[in-house]
């Protein structure tokens, strides 16, 4: 790190503490490693012309009272680990409730992360080992909770991966195995004859294997909101909040994207099965519409259920 | 905000998340790269590195679309919320001190209601007591009239000096007179304004001519009120004679004695029905305060 930061990060640093609500007596010596080293990671790693006005910028958006809290704890404040409990007990709890099949489990990984936190296990040189000397302040503490206790959840699964899966634990397993290996990928609802099936499963995996590789010709950040977006079920103005930009921002670029990789899939199907244009048309809506058809007729059948349940109410009850 | 969306590639790409391969580049992003990426705090620079491994990484986007939504976890605000309000006020309802008050509460509210209500039918049982016992001990300063039923157009009138004004104090001098003589005769005089001597079945035409005299000189007494009603009987006697019929007073209602427990029609005296009712039989019930049960034409009329 360039010296000539370091009464930057001095002034910015004292700037923290004061910007705090409850600074918890720390002192300037107590924070400026845990900046120094967000600086390093976020900041000078992957860009070598930092300016200064940016590394003021970034210690001013550090979150002073969350780093503060996790400090004092660090040093061993009695008062912080009680607040600190107080304050995220609940959200520790609800991330691993929804991790877990079962709440003694989602409790005993509760129980796991805040040992972890404590620092209960010890380095090959005896010294405390603790997480929560990887909290930087950049994101929120809550949100850094949550995520490490995903991530203590996959380590957790795959060390119990012997053990009977159980269908609520399926979060788990599309999380620990990177590659889903389902064959069963039918696009196609029931047809009249085997040879039509065997027939539309054939187009609908090709459609499927298009559709993969047009999204893997995408850029990093089209590919990024293509998957939040359809696969993970990000909500559209989240999408835009995680990003940076406006809602009708991200509505313009999933649009764009969502054109890209109908034009991609269009030139790989041509090209990979010599498709014609109408064929690919044509392929395309028939794999759209009996997923179509299949999801029509579940909504009939529950609607159908609904109106049933409704009149039986109505007239027995 | 809706999309503009081609919906076969909609229908295609949502699907399309149970396959695909996911190579990530570089080593898993830890929790704090994570967190500060969810919450578009990481910088531009560092945001590539990033972008380009969470792209290809299905666990480590799938955190990521935890903490994106789940905005508790990337709020500025703790979790203070989320373990004070952990028990729902509706259950805190239902804890043992609560709703020890709550039920003392609501006990106190009913008994309030209860005594209330047992008051004020105490309250219309002693008025009806009151009105029952006043002609015959109260002074015919007292003047009651029991409903509007006897109302006249004022051209059936004829105000004398001596008549009654429509006013209280002119009515109660004119009044003055019958009290004197209903003490003295056992049948009070009929005095319904304006209207002709009802027509006496004929078990009652035991009224002398001296009572049809009196009835023709206080039918030109004025619409509006009238007095207490004459009854002939004696303070505190639970039997009086109206109009040739005798009525018992049981349970502090006055009972025909012709009465023998058939249904009845019940009728209010402020009520239309009362002044559908034959005049006579309007005539007893003016004449008799409170609840009275008269059998007339065979029909057993309760009118209060």
């Amino acid at each position: 790190m360039s010296s000539k930061f370091k009464s930057i990060i001095a002034a910015t640093a004292a700037r923290v503490l004061s910007r705090a609500v409850n600074s918890r007596g720390l002192a300037i010596d107590d924070i400026t490693p845990r900046i120094e080293h967000s600086l390093e990671k976020y900041l000078f790693k992957d860009n070598p012309d930092v300016t200064a006005a940016e590394v003021v910028k970034f210690i001013d958006e550090l979150r002073a009272d969350e780093l503060c809290l996790v400090l004092a704890c660090e040093k061993g404040d009695a008062d912080a680990w009680s607040d600190l409990v107080r304050d995220f007990d609940a959200t520790v709890k609800s991330a691993a409730r929804k991790m877990c099949a079962n709440p003694a489990d989602a409790d005993d990984l509760a129980s796991s992360i805040w040992a972890e936190l404590h620092g209960l296990r010890r380095d090959d040189d005896g010294r405390v080992k603790s997480k929560l000397s990887y909290y930087s302040g950049r994101g929120s503490l809550g949100g850094w909770l949550r995520a490490i206790v995903s991530q203590l959840a996959i380590d957790e699964f795959r060390k119990q991966s012997k053990l009977v899966q159980v269908e609520e634990n399926r979060e788990f397993e599309n999380l620990a195995n990177e590659a889903s290996t389902h064959a069963d990928r039918s696009l196609v609802s029931p047809s009249e004859s085997p040879e039509e099936e065997l027939s539309n499963k054939l187009t609908a995996t090709h459609v499927l294997a298009a559709i993969q590789e047009a999204i893997a010709m995408l850029s990093p950040d089209d590919r990024l909101m293509l998957k939040l977006y359809y696969f993970d079920d990000v909500r559209l103005k989240d999408l835009a909040a995680t990003f940076g930009f406006h809602e009708a921002t991200a509505s313009r670029k999933l649009v764009r994207i969502q054109s890209a990789v109908r034009d991609l899939v269009e030139a790989i199907l041509k090209k990979e099965h010599g498709w014609s244009e109408s064929e690919v048309n044509r392929f395309l809506s028939e794999a759209a519409a009996n997923l179509g058809m299949g999801i029509e007729h579940m909504f009939k059948v529950f609607i159908f259920a609904a109106v049933v349940q409704e009149v039986i109410r109505r007239c027995v009850l | 905000m809706e999309l503009d969306l081609n919906k076969e590639m909609e229908v295609l790409l949502r699907r399309a998340r149970e396959g695909g391969p996911s190579l990530p580049a570089g080593p898993h992003l830890d929790a704090d790269t994570l967190s500060a990426f969810a919450a578009n705090a990481i910088p531009a620079a560092a945001r590539v590195s990033c972008v380009s491994h969470l792209a290809d990484c299905t666990p480590c986007r799938t955190i990521l679309a935890q903490l994106i939504n789940h905005p508790e976890g990337i709020s500025e605000a703790p979790a203070k919320v989320l373990a004070v309000a952990a028990t729902p006020w509706y259950s805190k309802l239902f804890t043992l001190p609560k709703s020890a008050y709550a039920t003392a509460s609501l006990v106190i509210l009913f008994g309030a209601i209860a005594v209330f209500f047992i008051s004020q039918n105490i309250k219309e049982k002693g008025t009806e007591v009151s009105r029952n016992i006043e002609p015959a001990i109260s002074s015919p300063k007292e003047m009651e009239v029991p409903s509007p039923a006897t109302t006249l157009p004022p051209s059936t009138v004829e105000p004398t000096p001596e008549t009654v004004a429509p006013t209280a104090p002119a009515v109660k001098k004119e009044i003055e007179q019958p009290p004197v003589k209903a003490k003295d005769m056992p049948e009070a005089p009929s005095v319904t304004a304006g209207a002709p001597p009802p027509p006496a079945p004929a078990a009652a035409r035991v009224a002398d001519e001296q009572v049809s005299d009196e009835v023709r000189n206080e039918a030109e007494l004025p619409s509006a009120r009238k007095a207490a009603p004459k009854m002939s009987a004696a303070p505190g006697s639970d039997a009086t004679t109206v109009n040739g019929k005798t009525f018992v007073k049981k349970d502090g209602v006055w009972i025909d004695a012709q009465f023998s427990g058939e249904t009845t029609i019940n009728v209010k005296r402020s009520s239309e029905d009362f002044n559908r009712l034959d005049v006579g039989l309007r005539d007893i019930a003016n004449k008799i305060s409170g609840t009275v049960i008269v059998v007339w034409n065979g029909r057993a009329y309760r009118v209060q």
